[in-house]
């Protein structure tokens, strides 16, 4: 065996945005103001964060993104890949994100509603530039629907076919929310991975639910090349950074 | 102090690239502000396709970029940045790229079932070269990577370092006189990739 090799886990810190203040929900929703974004973006980086994904938790509702500035000013000082996600629903949006000094962009939303808009965003920026975020939710025993506009409506859309599609559109990774296990920290939903994980051939990483170390193992173990987005697990400090790296090889 | 150019072809972070930079203690310029020639080193970032990337860089600066090299001027390419320096590349069609170093840029095989891109952070094997000895502390270190293309060289000596990915081996940076690239993103590999900037940029 080589010695040299490339970790497949990612820790990823997620950080939900509303008018300026980081902010927390379960599901979503009630959202809690936590703090300063720039400044606990910059916290996770010191501690050593594999990457960060600012979502605009309100954009798509206002059809806007309202983060450039505070990628501008994060990109000074935070050496990791940095992704932009809420509210893009134009090239030139993603233009706009990039040259803000993001790495990648998220897209949700408006994907649901002119799925091809992906393609183009991929032939303009590239497959490494365009991140699919996919929300979802259970509607059936083991079916599960994609949502829009952070959780708020439904789509119609499988989230297999969707899963399906985004890949032949050349997406570069997939940001996959179970909406049900967000905020909640009773672990990853480990139902729908099951489901999909044998047609994802391109990086996935998970978001919600985890709420300790033991999560990450645990999906570690049968999922190794997943990677997860983190969010009160990190703001409410249930989690040490550099604990996980300790204890995932 | 030196002087540094970043190139602006339309392709890459190239923000990303300014400020790491800039927090090590330089003010590079951007190659389509100003004219000057005199540069101590040339980054040529780039993310998306070798198709593209190769188009606009040719248009825009070929002339720039072999008399650069002509003169000795160092050139380091960062990942598709990288893999222009090579001969060709086979995304979307088969392109020739700058041509400073003897190679190609294929597909990673996928018949281990791998996901690509390859999207984390690695380690990298810097191979044991007398002028590159410096390297041998960043051999326990990790660099983000992200891509789906690799070098494939045509002499093995302008390999700088190896580095594997779910049992795939592969070219992760290459030499050759003055042209360095590296197929990882060391602006995008927090304190670590600073300090290989750094290192790199005060040899010179």
């Amino acid at each position: 065996m080589l010695k040299e090799y490339i970790f497949m886990m990612r820790i990823i810190a997620r950080i939900d945005i509303k008018n300026n203040y980081v902010i927390k929900g379960i599901n979503l929703e009630g959202l809690r103001k936590v703090g300063d974004p720039i400044e606990i973006a910059t916290k996770y980086y010191t501690e050593g964060i594999d990457e960060i994904i600012f979502i605009d938790a309100v954009a798509s509702l206002y059809k806007r993104n309202n983060l450039y500035h505070i990628v501008d000013e994060s990109v000074k000082n935070i050496f990791v890949p940095l992704t932009i996600g809420g509210g893009i629903r134009s090239l030139k949006d993603i233009e706009k994100a990039l040259k803000s000094g993001a790495d990648k962009v998220a897209i949700n939303s408006y994907a649901t509603e002119r799925p091809l808009f992906l393609k183009e965003a991929v032939n303009n920026f590239g497959s490494s530039s365009i991140i699919s975020h996919i929300e979802t939710k259970e509607i059936s025993s083991k079916k599960w629907e994609v949502y829009k506009y952070s959780g708020r409506e439904k789509t119609g859309i499988d989230v297999e076919d969707w899963i399906k599609k985004v890949q032949d559109y050349g997406c570069g990774e997939i940001l996959l929310t179970p909406i049900d296990y967000e905020g909640t920290q009773k672990g990853f939903d480990l139902d729908i991975l099951n489901k999909i994980y044998n047609n994802v051939y391109i990086p996935l990483i998970i978001s919600g639910g985890c709420g300790s170390i033991k999560h990450i193992i645990g999906l570690n173990k049968k999922f190794s090349d997943i990677s997860v987005a983190l969010a009160s697990s990190l703001h409410y400090k249930k989690i040490d950074i550099k604990d996980i790296r300790k204890k995932i090889k | 102090m030196k002087k540094i150019c970043i190139l602006d072809y339309g392709l890459g972070n190239i923000k990303s690239l300014y400020n790491s930079l800039n927090k090590i203690g330089y003010k590079p310029t951007f190659a389509s502000e100003s004219k000057k020639k005199n540069y101590d080193i040339i980054f040529i970032p780039g993310v998306g396709s070798f198709s593209n990337g190769s188009k606009l860089i040719k248009k825009k600066y070929l002339n720039f970029l072999n008399h650069s090299f002509n003169k000795g001027i160092s050139l380091f390419g960062i990942c598709l940045g990288m893999q222009l320096l090579l001969s060709e590349g086979e995304e979307n069609g088969l392109n020739k790229g700058l041509n400073f170093v003897d190679g190609k840029v294929v597909k990673l095989t996928n018949k281990n079932k791998i996901k690509l891109p390859i999207v984390g952070w690695g380690k990298v094997n810097f191979k044991k070269k007398k002028e590159y000895s410096f390297l041998s502390k960043y051999q326990n270190e990790k660099f983000y990577f992200i891509h789906s293309y690799v070098a494939s060289l045509k002499d093995k000596k302008n390999e700088l370092s190896k580095s594997s990915y779910n049992g795939i081996s592969y070219t992760s940076a290459i030499i050759k006189k003055n042209c360095v690239g590296t197929q990882f993103h060391p602006e995008k590999s927090g304190e670590v990739g600073l300090e290989f900037l750094k290192d790199w940029i005060k040899r010179l």
